[in-house]
């Protein structure tokens, strides 16, 4: 189970919570484990997930019927899956959607050869849409509104991840049922990783770290912005993973190509089973000058000095006055960013603000047991080139533990 | 441009919207062509797009000050960008509960990365100081407030607004802007995209081939005995050789029946591939060893319901007669038990065309009928638990009078020996 279920009580418990109603993807994969193909395709309110605070009332997953199969291979700890069919034919008559509910459509029966004779997973598919059958509502919709009946959640208060859902509810009678916005309460939550996540993070972190080692074996004197990223993608996706970004700078190598003696920072992302591993290195091609060597190094004791830093209850303000104040004494004035940020199913993985809400408004971000931690550390001078550092950690009880190599000094490549 | 701007205006229009402000990733990048690295790293509410329905008005982009150099590579035709204060955890604000009657705050200053002294920069280097010193002393304080600005410059403050995310107006409000009225367009965007720009069409046509070609090297892989897992690492390896990104290729929704290829039994692939944010979406069935000639017969009769599709696609047709003219061929064919078929507009979504939200019911509303210059995807799968799964999925664009090919429409059967 990927969802830290104790984590999610509490935080229920202090914004006043009766419940949690996910629509976002990550938010629904979080809460039940089950990624669907609609979600795949970007296509919003087609799945939600619901979790109440009253222990003994049962969650939920809406997903279409169609879908079902998937749950052999993702399946979900979810007690309560909800189905609806998915018409393909226009559905023409009219309800009064304050009082009635439409009908739901018949669902696809796939025909069956050889009924007796199915292997197990056909035996099993067909077992599973005979059950939901039975059960099926019109539309997304009206399976949330089962889901949250059978949750107890017809009234009271629940975080969203989005407002509508909320809105369709209350239209569709559940008029005393409140939403509150959740995008940071769901945040709050995740920031805190459960065992599965952690398995899941420490493999992401190895793939993406053996697709950045990838990428910076292509260097060469003239190495294109393309063949890096191409060097990278292809290597994350052999391991089964998906690239998301590699970057030398936001706007690309400054000469369009790498030049002898210029530093390459690299910054990469990549997701492996939704969840991202993100890593930051240094690479120059042929002989560094002793300046890029002398900043790379104190990089490095600025990134011993995060590690030696963080452990539960040290704020990431302190962290970053540390870690700027080690960068500098090794020799590298003016370095100004050393910036912690927890990653999972976001690379930035903790609450931050939005709407109104301004910068430092929610407080320090305080470290605890079980987040996973990156520390950015990039550097860009024009003229000069561009550097970075960038390791996974996990807060343990009294410390920190690495999932990536921590491999900090500069990688050097002969011209 | 990927933007249909006449189109947008037109659905504007329809209804009644002086603009469109978009805060999900695709939107935004849908109306300013620039992709954001917060959008891969799926941070919402810090880039914003915004459209003025009124074309003399200038149209706005909201980013944070450290990615104006990323407009190198994804350049934006948008004239109004506005940069606000990236905070990543750098720098902090302890005033922390500024009242919004007082108007903006002030921003946290970024005066851009350092430049070495007495270095020759490079142009690129030299856009990206540019871009820092013209945008230093105007940053925004948030996103929230950027787009207030943008807002602003765009003359968009009264009057019923459409956003993907319908809470970004409510804040807007909150800060000054009461007159505004949000408008859920969600499907308002889907509605203005399913209609393709001459950009979007050439972007889709390198999503297809891409797509195709990674799926049939993934099919082309499968043998005795193989599982899904190797052959969907070919699908990826191949697409991020091509440029695209990894996707998604299945075999029906379960996995393979027997959980490895097996000779004799056909399966199908449906590769959901992206390149530049645009999906590609590919169908074949493939077969290790002889196919039997039922599953042949089959093959020819959803080929000949494809066939039946290509006579008939043009500007005017209405997506139900299109579902069940290709129905009706795939029988008359001899394949009686076929009874699927989804036709769906394709590009930043895999169903990139207004669909049933909240309480809103599939109707006559949504059997839309097909416009020159869309790109559909008519998607025929099938399944029988016991036999196999077929699958038949090509890209075309609609045209005047008719429709070109997007994928390559190659044989609707993969034979591999066994």
């Amino acid at each position: 189970m990927l969802l830290n279920k104790p984590r999610a009580y509490a935080v229920m418990d202090k914004y006043g919570l009766d419940g949690l109603l996910a629509a976002t993807q990550i938010n629904i994969y979080y809460m039940t484990d089950f990624w669907g193909a609609l979600m795949r395709m970007r296509r919003s309110f087609f799945n939600y997930a619901v979790l109440p605070r009253d222990e003994n009332a049962p969650a939920a997953l809406v997903m279409t019927a169609t879908e079902a199969q998937r749950l052999t291979e993702m399946p979900t700890w979810v007690p309560n899956v909800v189905t609806y069919t998915h018409p393909v034919h226009a559905h023409s008559r009219d309800y009064d959607t304050a009082t009635e509910e439409p009908d739901a459509g018949p669902g696809y029966r796939w025909p069956v050869r050889n009924a007796d004779r199915l292997p197990p997973k056909e035996r099993q598919w067909e077992a599973m849409r005979a059950d939901l059958a039975e059960k099926n509502r019109a539309t997304p919709t009206y399976a949330l509104r089962q889901a949250l009946r059978d949750a107890g959640l017809e009234k009271g208060t629940i975080g969203t991840d989005d407002p509508r859902p909320v809105e369709w509810m209350n239209q569709l009678g559940f008029d005393k049922l409140k939403g509150v916005e959740a995008t940071n309460i769901f945040r709050e939550i995740r920031m805190v990783k459960s065992t599965d996540e952690l398995t899941i993070m420490r493999e992401a972190a190895r793939i993406n770290e053996d697709g950045v080692n990838a990428a910076i074996k292509v260097l060469h004197v003239g190495t294109t912005f393309p063949e890096i990223e191409r060097a990278f993608n292809v290597e994350v996706a052999q391991q089964g993973g998906r690239a998301v970004y590699i970057t030398t700078g936001s706007g690309g190598l400054p000469h369009d190509k790498v030049t002898a003696g210029e530093p390459v920072m690299f910054d990469a992302l990549c997701e492996y089973r939704h969840y991202h591993g993100d890593i930051g290195r240094t690479a120059v091609v042929g002989e560094p000058s002793a300046e890029i060597v002398l900043r790379n190094k104190a990089m490095s004791v600025g990134w011993q000095t995060a590690y030696e830093t963080i452990k539960p209850g040290v704020t990431g303000r302190q962290m970053t006055e540390k870690v700027l104040a080690a960068i500098e004494r090794e020799g590298f004035p003016g370095f100004l960013v050393a910036t912690p940020h927890s990653v999972g199913l976001e690379h930035t993985d903790h609450p931050i603000p939005i709407g109104l809400e301004l910068p430092g408004s929610r407080g320090d971000l305080v470290f605890e047991e079980n987040m996973v931690i990156n520390v950015d550390l990039p550097y860009h001078e024009l003229g000069f080139g561009g550097m970075h550092l960038e390791d996974v950690i996990r807060v343990t009880k009294d410390g920190c533990e690495p999932l990536t190599s921590m491999k900090t000094d500069l990688i050097v490549i002969p011209a | 441009m990927l933007l249909n701007r006449p189109r947008a205006v037109e659905v504007m229009e329809r209804h009644d919207l002086v603009g469109l402000i978009a805060r999900e990733h695709v939107n935004i990048y849908y109306l300013t062509d620039y992709w954001d690295t917060q959008a891969d790293g799926r941070w919402p509410y810090l880039v914003y797009g915004v459209l003025p329905r009124d074309q003399d008005m200038p149209a706005g982009l909201v980013l944070p000050t450290v990615k104006l150099e990323r407009l190198s590579v994804w350049p934006t035709w948008v004239p109004n960008i506005i940069a606000f204060s990236d905070y990543s955890g750098r720098e902090r604000r302890d005033d922390d509960s500024p009242n919004p009657d007082q108007g903006e705050p002030p921003a946290i200053a970024w005066p851009g990365w350092p430049v070495r002294e007495g270095a020759t920069l490079t142009p690129l280097e030299q856009e990206w100081a540019a871009r820092a010193a013209a945008h230093a002393d105007r940053l925004a304080a948030t996103p929230a407030w950027g787009l207030k600005r943008a807002l602003v410059d765009a003359g968009m403050t009264r009057g019923r607004i459409g956003s993907d995310d319908p809470r970004v107006i409510g804040w807007l409000q909150d800060m000054g802007l009461p007159g505004i009225e949000a408008v859920d367009a969600t499907n308002i965007f889907r509605e203005i995209r399913m209609v393709k720009s001459a950009t979007e069409i050439e972007t889709l046509g390198q999503a297809a081939r891409v797509n195709e070609a990674a799926g049939m090297a993934a099919a082309h892989a499968a043998v005795a005995g193989a599982t899904w897992p190797e052959i969907e690492t070919v699908y990826h390896v191949e697409m991020s050789l091509r440029g695209g990104r990894n996707g998604h290729i299945i075999s029906g929704l379960g996995g393979l029946p027997h959980g490895k290829v097996v000779p004799g039994e056909p399966f199908l692939i449906d590769a959901l591939g992206e390149y530049r944010n645009y999906f590609g979406d590919f169908g074949r069935t493939v077969i290790v060893g002889e196919p039997s000639a039922e599953l042949s017969r089959r093959a020819d009769a959803m080929w000949a319901g494809f066939e039946r599709a290509c006579e008939i696609i043009r500007p005017g047709l209405k997506r139900s007669t299109l579902i069940a003219e290709v129905i009706a061929a795939v029988q008359k064919a001899g394949f009686k038990d076929f009874f699927y078929v989804s036709p769906h507009s394709l590009g930043l979504e895999h169903t990139d065309h207004p669909i049933p939200m909240g309480p809103t019911l599939h109707g006559e509303w949504n059997d839309y009928a097909l416009a020159a210059d869309m790109v559909i995807n008519v998607d025929m799968p099938f399944f029988e638990w016991g036999w196999g799964t077929m699958h038949l999925e090509d890209t075309v664009v609609v045209t005047a009078d008719g429709f070109r090919p997007l994928t390559s429409t190659s044989p609707a059967l993969i034979v591999n020996p066994s």
